[in-house]
């Protein structure tokens, strides 16, 4: 039950395949002022809520190499502000953020 | 190395989206002027409305938002939204200062007591599932985000509910608060006994005492008591405190990280300071618009009321004709300031009272607020300003949209916002009436609700990241 998850001291969570919302890609796409770089994973989630855009990619961000990128694309425009500034606090960069009609492409790259 | 770009840029106004925002503000304004034409009283309530336009443009501009101040702060660690409401508190102080000075203040204190922190906690729980405080709620449906109508429509309710809550629940209160409201010698047509949250009032919360700082000094200066109590040291230093926290545990490592700083001197703590302040250029906007326009709001609605000699609506709407809806008292909620959920419980009480359920023996309504038929209802129709001056600006920038919730944010918006309803309740206010309202104006008590409010929103975001693992455990996956 999940509130009994409450009360109970978590395992540390094993890296896991991604599928569904965050897949795995391998993808170039052309940055404005960046170039060109490869995307590793692509985060999904439109039409969620805060606060979980912004932890879908910390998710992603861990399970990445060094180096790896990470696409968000969101219509959550709190999502879209403060991903950047997560960025200050977590081991990544953000390279850049495209508007593309309703969402935004938000590409985040894992460096320590 | 970070850009946003919006492909293709055009015309600020001059797209789908900017023709509907200019239509929709025709609209409110030629109202505005044939509600005047027919009674220039009207002001009195289109004060309200025009104000609530403005917080909703500002509140959309800098996405100002109490739950994401609080869940980015725990759970992603950006402090960007917690330093905007910060920088609006401070000013806030000051314009709330100008107004008292000038005897237009329209402030009340709230009693003090545990009631604050408990309603704080219990509203802050809630708020991190909803994913928007009570004003964070509005300016989102602004934006099309029916998921936050939904959240709108739990909180109304829930309060109206929780504030009319039936004899069964007598047993859940204390006897000594049914001796203290039996001795209040009540009308009989309220039931003060009977029900909950009226023995919670009239028999625990009426026998509590509260204040401003500037109550205390009492020095015969008002100007002292107001500046030096109130602002300085009852919203500035200890918003200056909450800042400097703030920078030590969030923004610090980052700026010296990037900066690569390993021996930072004074200075360049200063600077990092400066730049957590000035890091969000648009929520500090918003803050500074926020409190500059809240001050002003107290000075026009107090100014109003000396021209009109009124201590409440209810006075001017007996005088127009309208006496639907007044408490016993011959009043309605008035707080002269930004608020928030009192009038939302109103809109949810008039729908029950509607539907035939008498909620007018209570002291929440039957007293103290009303339930005023919501086109007359000034509050309420700050708040739906707040909506539209949302919605115009959102329109503008081409970000409206209108946005379904999922069964899980729809469950999250339903129980969330009744959480939320009843912590309001409870605390006496939402991050606006109890906290923002409050600590500007010298009021402490405000303090204490947003040291519940964090609390409830860390155990809301640790319960939201274990219902994420917990959704996701066992699969080879994190979708959701």
């Amino acid at each position: 039950m999940f509130l009994f998850e409450l009360f109970r001291p978590q395992p540390p969570r094993q890296p896991t395949r991604r599928q569904g919302v965050c897949v795995e890609v391998a993808e170039q796409v052309e940055l404005p002022e960046v170039g060109a770089v490869q995307v590793r994973c692509r985060v999904a989630c439109a039409g969620e809520g805060c606060p979980k855009p912004q932890l879908l990619t910390l998710k992603a961000l861990e399970e990445c190499a060094d180096g790896g990128v990470v696409e968000v694309i969101t219509d959550n425009l709190s999502a879209v502000e403060t991903i950047p500034s997560m960025m200050d606090s977590y081991a990544g960069r953000h390279l850049a953020t495209v508007r593309d009609g309703d969402v935004w492409r938000i590409y985040v790259c894992r460096e320590r | 190395m970070s850009s946003v770009t919006s492909a293709p840029e055009r015309a600020l106004f001059a797209h789908r989206g900017g023709y509907i925002a200019m239509g929709l503000t025709a609209v409110i304004t030629l109202l505005s002027v044939i509600m005047l034409a027919q009674d220039a009283r009207w002001v009195y309530l289109l004060v309200y409305v025009w104000f609530g336009l403005i917080y909703g443009i500002f509140l959309q501009y800098g996405r100002f938002c109490m739950a994401s101040a609080i869940r980015d702060l725990f759970a992603v660690k950006v402090p960007r939204m917690a330093v905007g409401v910060m920088i609006a508190t401070a000013l806030f102080s000051l314009t709330a200062g100008l107004v008292t000075v000038a005897g237009y203040s329209t402030f009340h204190a709230h009693p003090l007591g545990w009631h604050i922190i408990i309603g704080g906690l219990i509203f802050g729980f809630g708020m991190v599932f909803t994913g928007g405080c009570a004003s964070g709620s509005l300016y989102k449906s602004g934006e099309g985000n029916m998921n936050s109508m939904l959240v709108l429509l739990s909180i109304s309710f829930s309060m109206a509910l929780f504030t009319d809550l039936g004899s069964w629940s007598n047993s859940l209160a204390p006897e000594s608060w049914a001796v203290s409201a039996a001795e209040k010698g009540m009308p009989d047509e309220l039931s003060v006994t009977d029900g909950w949250f009226d023995l919670f009032v009239t028999g625990y919360v009426w026998d509590l005492t509260g204040g401003t700082v500037a109550d205390w000094f009492k020095s015969g200066n008002l100007w002292f008591d107001v500046f030096v109590g109130n602002a300085l040291l009852g919203a500035i230093l200890p918003t200056i405190a909450i800042l400097i926290v703030l920078y030590l545990t969030t923004y610090r490592k980052g700026f010296m990280r990037r900066n690569k700083l390993t021996a930072p001197a004074m200075g360049d703590e200063l600077r990092g300071f400066w730049g957590m302040l000035t890091a969000s250029k648009n929520t500090a906007i918003a803050g500074l618009g926020l409190g500059i326009f809240a001050g002003l709001q107290m000075w026009a609605t107090g100014a109003l009321r000396e021209h009109y000699a009124i201590f409440n609506f209810g006075e001017l709407l007996e005088k127009m004709g309208y006496t639907n809806g007044l408490s016993i008292q011959g009043t309605v909620f008035d707080p002269g300031y930004w608020y928030i959920t009192t009038q939302e419980a109103q809109l949810g009480g008039w729908i029950l009272d509607l539907a035939g359920r008498d909620v007018t023996d209570n002291v929440f309504f039957g007293l103290e607020n009303g339930i005023p038929n919501p086109l007359i209802n000034a509050p309420l129709l700050m708040s739906l300003g707040i909506i539209l001056g949302a919605s115009v600006l959102a329109l503008i920038r081409r970000e409206f949209k209108w946005k379904k919730p999922n069964l899980e944010t729809a469950v999250f918006a339903i129980v969330g916002g009744a959480l939320m309803g009843i912590g309001a309740r409870l605390g006496m206010g939402c991050n606006v009436g109890a906290f923002f309202a409050a600590v500007t104006n010298g009021d402490l008590s405000g303090w204490i609700f947003l040291a519940g409010m964090t609390l409830g929103g860390l155990a809301g975001v640790k319960a939201f990241n274990l219902w994420m693992d917990w959704r996701t455990r066992g699969e080879d996956e994190f979708a959701l």
